[in-house]
């Protein structure tokens, strides 16, 4: 069939895509721009006019794995790979316990009806709306008691205030998009609860814990102000890390925009591996709506 | 095996009933409807049996077993829920077995496989045996949802409304087939529907229910000629009943009913029903109920007992059928006629009912004067 398009139609069109272009470039300016200043040398970093062509080179790496910095300008070292490791510990670590922890919880919330279950409900979600600031101090005079600055537990543990939300509240509506019936068909076939939840409700809400996962493992990986306060030196993940690029005597932006460049990695190679488990529709069809 | 068994049962949900003082007895192989308006309680029913909801009150028997605490998994009963409720993840095949790779009904993979073809063939589903639910029409899931519950062979089967969302042509071909497969597999079956027409050709027996309690339980023909009271009138068949509330009086050594708002119409009584009227009401007060069906057109002309004349106030003609309101002194009553009848509105048209076609029922409690 021929479409018809009219004059007024196609400069519609014009200027939605205009448009859009002008947001893209808008939003992905301050990306290209960081990615380009990994591959700069200091020196093509602060000139103006700024330069976009440029002969890239991989010095900044360099220097991030070696540990050694700052070519002429005094150096120090930066463990930049040991924070990337911590970086991996503490949040994998901490969304497979908020996985663990929480999935379990979330069909308890969504489909048993039990004393307090909403204010429950809110309080997981409250963790994820007061400022990490409000609960630091008492959170760290206990961690200095309990001897857990500065280690792994102590971070992982922080860290389900942020993780445990992300998951309980995301998997709440996929738990409860899953048909009753389909959990009573399967009674009935003779599994017991236990069994039932693995064989029908967790295949059909995996979409919803790879997505909650992923979210959460972003908000994990980019949170500085508990890893700063608690971590320390044996545990600082890459947001710390990256703040020692900040010296008294220079700002090493080459460094900090090649940390960033390396850090960003994992979040986009996950969201790109949980894109296959985040398929609507899954769950479609098989119930009468 | 094969029997259920409910004494006094109660469920509440919160504060609202979901059944009421249910005392049923359902018989070892029979096929059992139960029949009512949704939210009659009709699905509360077959969870109680299934054990997905416990009783708050009363015993539930199965296979003469007391069944209330029975988790679900270990009752030996299957059903079909309205919503199909198939597993999407699994494809047909898998859905159908999947009773078989349970801890309770666990059988060897040879075994499965012939199960579930010979039940895929039954439901003539063999063909559609790779597919996921999702990929299926809702006949097709009809049958995979069947096919899961009859798999194997439990105690009883609740077929929950199985029919209600198939179209027209597929739901006349599968009543007849659950009849005949039921025939074939012999199992105890607790049906349920809201549709009247296939309760009555179903069941064995059937159960009337109405805001979580029995009206009545019979056989299909005793619930239709015979109905408990006025709702069981009025719920099935079709067109609805036509009540009216009548005064009666003697006259030439005969009872009369004459309807209060229909003077020019009368029931002229049968001495059997005279004797229930005398004996059973205060002052021949009587609600009195003829189905649609029980009007006859009167073409004898001249004034035959029991006659009366009305004005048509609207005529729908149907191939098979036609159905007529007609007004008589202001009252609109409904009238089923043959097919191929011509009628034009305001034309007057000349009625008579036999007094066999017509239910007395008490003025205040609405029960049928039989069963007093």
């Amino acid at each position: 069939m021929a479409t018809v398009t009219t004059r007024k139609e196609k400069i519609i069109d014009y200027v939605l895509n205009g448009v859009t272009i002008i947001y893209f470039v808008i939003a992905l300016f301050p990306v290209v721009w960081v990615f380009s200043l990994a591959f700069k040398e200091t020196s093509q970093i602060l000139t103006w006019p700024p330069q976009f062509l440029f002969k890239p080179t991989l010095e900044n790496f360099q220097s991030l794995f070696s540990g050694l910095t700052g070519g002429n300008t005094g150096s120090s070292t930066v463990d930049f790979l040991r924070n990337f490791m911590n970086s991996l510990i503490i949040s994998f670590g901490a969304v497979i316990i908020s996985v663990l922890v929480g999935v379990p919880a979330t069909y308890a919330i969504a489909r048993y009806n039990f004393k307090g279950k909403e204010d429950l409900a809110f309080t997981i979600l409250s963790f994820r709306f007061a400022p990490e600031l409000m609960v630091i101090i008492p959170i760290y005079i206990f961690f200095q008691k309990l001897g857990l600055l500065d280690t792994y537990t102590g971070l992982i543990w922080v860290y389900q205030l942020i993780t445990l939300p992300m998951i309980v509240w995301i998997l709440r509506g996929y738990i409860e998009d899953v048909s009753r019936e389909l959990e009573e068909a399967c009674w009935l076939d003779g599994f017991g609860r236990i069994r039932t939840f693995f064989r029908v409700i967790l295949p059909l809400i995996r979409p919803g814990i790879a997505a909650s996962g992923l979210l959460a493992f972003i908000y994990a990986w980019n949170n500085f102000v508990f890893a700063v306060l608690l971590g320390g030196s044996r545990t600082a993940p890459v947001t710390v890390g990256a703040m020692q690029f900040i010296s008294a005597d220079a700002l090493r932006y080459g460094d900090m925009a090649a940390a960033i460049v390396l850090a960003a990695i994992p979040a986009l190679a996950l969201a790109l591996y949980a894109q296959k488990h985040l398929i609507r529709g899954l769950s479609l069809g098989a119930v009468k709506e | 095996m094969g029997t259920v068994k409910f004494d006094n049962v109660t469920k509440m949900y919160g504060n609202t009933v979901g059944i009421k003082n249910l005392s049923l007895e359902i018989r070892e192989e029979e096929f059992f409807v139960l029949v009512g308006p949704s939210g009659a309680g009709k699905t509360t029913t077959l969870k109680t049996v299934a054990g997905i909801l416990q009783p708050t009150e009363g015993r539930l028997y199965i296979d003469g077993k007391l069944s209330n605490l029975t988790p679900p998994y270990e009752r030996n009963v299957s059903m079909t829920f309205e919503t199909y409720a198939l597993y999407p993840q699994f494809s047909v095949y898998e859905n159908i077995a999947n009773s078989f790779r349970s801890p309770r009904y666990r059988k060897p993979e040879e075994e499965i496989d012939k199960e579930v073809k010979r039940i895929a063939g039954m439901l003539e589903i063999g063909h559609l045996l790779d597919r996921k639910p999702g990929e299926l029409s809702g006949g097709q899931k009809q049958r995979v949802s069947l096919g899961r519950a009859m798999v194997r062979r439990p105690s009883v089967f609740l077929l929950d409304e199985p029919l209600s969302h198939v179209d027209a042509k597929v739901r006349h071909r599968m009543r007849v087939e659950l009849n005949r497969i039921q025939r074939e597999l012999n199992t105890t079956t607790i049906y349920v529907t809201h549709d009247y027409v296939e309760g009555l050709s179903l069941g064995d027996r059937v159960g009337v229910i109405k805001d979580g309690q029995i009206e009545q339980v019979d056989k299909p023909d005793v619930i239709y000629h015979k109905p408990m009271n006025e709702f069981v009138a009025k719920h099935v068949g079709f067109p609805e009943v036509n009540l009216v509330s009548t005064s009666g009086r003697s006259h030439e050594g005969k009872m009369e009913l004459i309807p209060d708002e229909l003077p020019s119409m009368r029931f002229v009584l049968n001495p059997e029903q005279t004797a229930l009227v005398k004996e059973k009401t205060r002052g021949g007060r009587v609600r009195v109920g003829f189905r649609p069906q029980a009007v006859l057109i009167n073409r004898e002309g001249k004034k035959a007992e029991g006659a009366f004349t009305g004005k048509v106030y609207a005529y729908n003609p149907f191939v098979t059928y036609g159905i007529m309101i007609l007004e008589v002194d202001g009252t609109r009553i409904r009238v089923l006629t043959r097919a191929n009848e011509h009628f034009e509105v305001d034309q007057e048209v000349s009625v008579r009912i036999e007094s066999k076609d017509i239910y007395l029922f008490d003025e205040s409690t609405t029960t049928n004067l039989i069963y007093v």
